[in-house]
């Protein structure tokens, strides 16, 4: 199979880029490879909104203040041009958006409405009551459709093929058939999605945010950057860690300890709950810390996000999804009762390094989304810019790849990575199982959120590591595929998954251990504080033949601003 | 209790039984995840486990839904409870059906919106405006409704339920450019009017959309109605 233009994923990030793709050159085949079915992908899960500084609601704001109060955000990790592009372009690839037909929530004027988000200085976050993503996602959806994208669905990414310089193609299983192919491609988008599914138990992620192209891109010899960075969102449910949006606090929400205070008076007085994310999520376990959490009686503990004063009327109108998610999945009804809940690992800002135009060192392999790394989230992504990201680097990634596709030819290899493929499937669906997969990815997410998670120091990562590399090996060593048959086999893909779960979850462990300060998201008991002196730089890893890592620091662009300490 | 779960593969299908204990607020996709720990040939789909991605849908105790929202204790009956693959779709394997319809009949009627991109200015539309199709955004394409529908008994070529939830979404909303009517006869020409209001698309809904509502408002807008001329034989 040949295709001018594969895009892998379609999430907002390969929708939008397949979307650009065709509408820039109508005679390029452009097609969408996704392990299952489009409109299945994350981008829906996402509920509170996207930021662009439309002005509707506050006609102080501008895309200088958006860019600040990103940068701000990302505790100056971020590169300052990448982010005032991406904020300059907001306003412009909303009304796009608008125009194709995502339906917004409105002010009595027409105009577009815009709520207070995490973070922001203002009334910026444009919503769909809480459905944002889920809208934009089928939008896409429907106009890639209508411009005549093709879908690959079900199909699986095994690994990207190039050949020292210039990209060949991917290697993939058509999930129905069990087939491996190697597709050619002059361009390939790698727009796969994150993978805070190492966090297995403790993540609001869909069961499929497994990393497999950040994975890929490690086993391609790509960087991967900023990937200690990884954000635990500070409402997910007590049970299953499902989110619970920032837009439930954009609306007034109150966080409450048991003693029912707002404790958040004690960490951000001046934005209170409105803080931006990772403050509030280390707050929120400070004072579970303290013990003035809850505890239920198998153990979990938690604290409460308190709608009940907002009214029936509003929370039916601007935050549906929540209640009915609330009810379905706590029993609780947020018109009547307070809604328990603790952070759940959510997002990644680190991943696939890029530049501003996505590509990567690799001619013709580009990513963007949540899979790629700017960066303009830095050590912490502020709340409404992560679907904003996904389509304006969509956007950007669509066009480039284009532009590369239409200046070359296909590039000839890449028999043997395919024969290497087929080989190592075969064997793994030969191999006995010794432990059960179930098992291990739940053993995986528990050292993950214990020894890395909101609150690290050195001697838990350490511990937290060596428990790693140990279930690294048995992984190798002990689990094979139970499912013998060639016929969506969705055993196979799991346990792939697994394994891509598993070497990103090494390279972030890593990763950790190297920076010894606190930025963002990343937080070290042992090191509280940050330290730009020796530690404003982007970490980048790639990984040698014999597993071993390289470990690079890449600038920090702070063309615009001086970092400065984050108060909120 | 005793749960059944119906299997598939190579043209083969038989039940696995279990005999199984389950929590009070376990989830059937939890309970499914639970057998598949001992048995991974067990296959079904499964994706954001909070009902907003529509991947999950089967058949529980011969009601079509999504396995992520339901409740086992909500389902049981008789101490019973029999899972299946959904109906009106080609079983590939064990719970997981061909869906590329859902494709092919947003195709067949037109599913997206048209405009021209403009991206100094955005459309104004009124919030009583946007409420006057925005319950049927809620679509989450998890394809209930079809697998349901007793028009599709009757006649393979009609669009479905969702498709025409779709197409009502487009031609009530204010900012939509296509000609309203001609999304109507497009509507029509994929059998708008074979609806038989048997009211199951509305039951089944995990989003609690009524299609059989919205085709109804379809037909109440169509200027063309296709039965106005048999009434000049009475």
């Amino acid at each position: 199979m040949k295709r001018d233009v594969l895009i892998v994923g379609a999430g907002g990030a390969g929708l939008y880029a397949a979307l650009s793709a065709v509408k820039e050159n109508k005679d390029l085949d452009v097609a969408v490879l996704t392990k299952v079915y489009p409109t299945r992908s994350h981008t829906g899960a996402a509920q509170g909104g996207i930021n662009a500084a439309l002005a509707n609601v506050d006609p102080t704001d501008n895309e200088e203040l958006h860019t600040f109060d990103t940068i701000k955000g990302s505790d100056y990790l971020a590169d300052q041009e990448a982010v005032k592009y991406m904020c300059y372009e907001a306003p412009k690839i909303i009304r796009a958006m608008e125009h194709m037909g995502v339906p917004f929530s409105r002010l009595g004027n027409g105009k577009i409405a815009q709520r207070p988000f995490g973070g922001a200085s203002k009334d910026r976050t444009c919503y769909s009551a809480d459905k944002m993503g889920h809208v934009m996602l089928h939008t896409l959806y429907e106009q890639c459709i209508k411009e005549g994208v093709e879908f690959l669905n079900e199909w699986f990414m095994l690994n990207i093929v190039h050949d020292g310089k210039r990209a060949i193609g991917v290697t993939a299983i058509n999930i129905a058939t069990g087939e491996v192919e190697l597709i050619r491609a002059k361009s390939i988008i790698l727009a796969t999605g994150g993978h805070s599914r190492i966090y297995w138990g403790y993540t609001s992620n869909a069961l499929g945010c497994t990393g497999d192209g950040t994975a890929a891109a490690l086993r391609a010899g790509l960087p991967l950057k900023d990937m200690e960075f990884l954000q635990f969102h500070p409402t997910g449910l007590r049970k299953s860690a499902i989110l619970v949006s920032e837009a439930a606090r954009g609306e007034g929400g109150h966080l409450k300890n048991a003693l029912g205070e707002r404790f958040m008076k004690k960490y951000a007085p001046e934005k209170m709950e409105l803080g931006p994310r990772d403050l509030v999520s280390r707050s929120i376990m400070q004072e579970i810390r303290e013990g003035r959490g809850f505890k239920d009686e198998e153990g979990r503990e938690y604290v409460h996000l308190d709608l009940t004063h907002l009214g029936e009327e509003k929370i039916k109108e601007r935050l549906p999804q929540i209640r009915e998610l609330a009810i379905d999945f706590e029993g609780i009804d947020p018109i009547k009762e307070p809604i328990p809940i603790k952070p759940t690992a959510h997002y990644a800002m680190g991943g696939i390094h890029t530049n501003v135009k996505c590509e990567t060192p690799i001619e013709g392999i580009y990513a963007a989304g949540e899979a790629q790394c700017v960066s303009v989230h830095g050590a912490n992504r502020l709340g409404g810019n992560s679907l904003l990201d996904i389509v304006v680097f969509g956007n950007v990634a669509g066009k480039e790849a284009v532009r590369y596709a239409e200046g070359t030819d296909f590039a000839d290899g890449g028999e043997e990575k395919l024969k290497e493929d087929i080989e190592f499937i075969n064997e793994l669906m030969n191999k006995e199982s010794k432990e059960t997969l179930g098992d291990m990815r739940n053993e995986l997410g528990e050292i993950m959120f214990k020894h890395f998670g909101v609150f690290k120091n050195e001697k838990e990562m350490q511990e937290g590591y060596a428990k790693l590399k140990d279930l690294i090996e048995r992984a190798h060593k002990n689990l094979g595929v139970e499912d013998k048959s060639k016929i969506f086999n969705l055993d196979l893909q799991s346990t792939l998954e697994f394994f891509n779960l598993l070497e990103i979850a090494d390279v972030l462990a890593y990763a950790s251990l190297q920076r010894k300060e606190s930025r963002g998201s990343f937080y070290r008991d042992d090191y509280p504080k940050r330290d730009d002196e020796n530690f404003l730089y982007h970490s980048m890893i790639t990984k040698n033949p014999d597993g071993s890592f390289n470990y690079e620091k890449g600038e920090v662009d702070i063309s615009l601003y001086e970092p400065a300490e984050r108060k909120y | 209790m005793k749960l059944k779960i119906k299997r598939f593969l190579n043209n083969k299908s038989y039940f696995d039984e279990y005999e199984v204990d389950f929590r009070d607020d376990e989830t059937i996709l939890e309970l499914l995840d639970r057998i598949r720990d001992k048995d991974r040939s067990l296959t079904y789909r499964s994706f954001c486990r909070s009902s907003i991605c529509g991947t999950c849908t089967i058949k529980a105790n011969n009601k079509t839904i999504l396995a992520c929202k339901s409740k086992v204790k909500d389902f049981i009956e008789n101490d019973e409870l029999v899972i299946e693959p959904v109906d009106k779709a080609k079983v590939i394997k064990d719970l997981v059906v061909d869906n590329s319809f859902l494709e092919e009949k947003i195709k067949k009627v037109n599913g997206w919106f048209v405009d021209e991109i403009d991206v100094t200015k955005e459309n104004l539309q009124t919030p009583e405006e946007l409420k006057k199709y925005d319950k049927q955004t809620d679509c989450i394409l998890c394809g209930a409704c079809f697998y349901e529908c007793d028009a599709l008994e009757y006649d393979k070529n009609f669009a479905g339920p969702f498709a025409f939830t779709k197409v009502y979404r487009f031609v009530f909303d204010s900012r939509d450019k296509m000609d309203k009517q001609q999304r109507i006869e497009i509507a029509k020409e994929n059998l708008l009017y074979n609806c038989i209001n048997c009211q199951k698309c509305a039951i089944v809904c995990p989003k609690g959309i009524s299609s059989m509502m919205d085709i109804k408002m379809l037909q109440m807008k169509d200027k063309n109605p296709p039965f106005s001329d048999s009434f000049n034989f009475f």
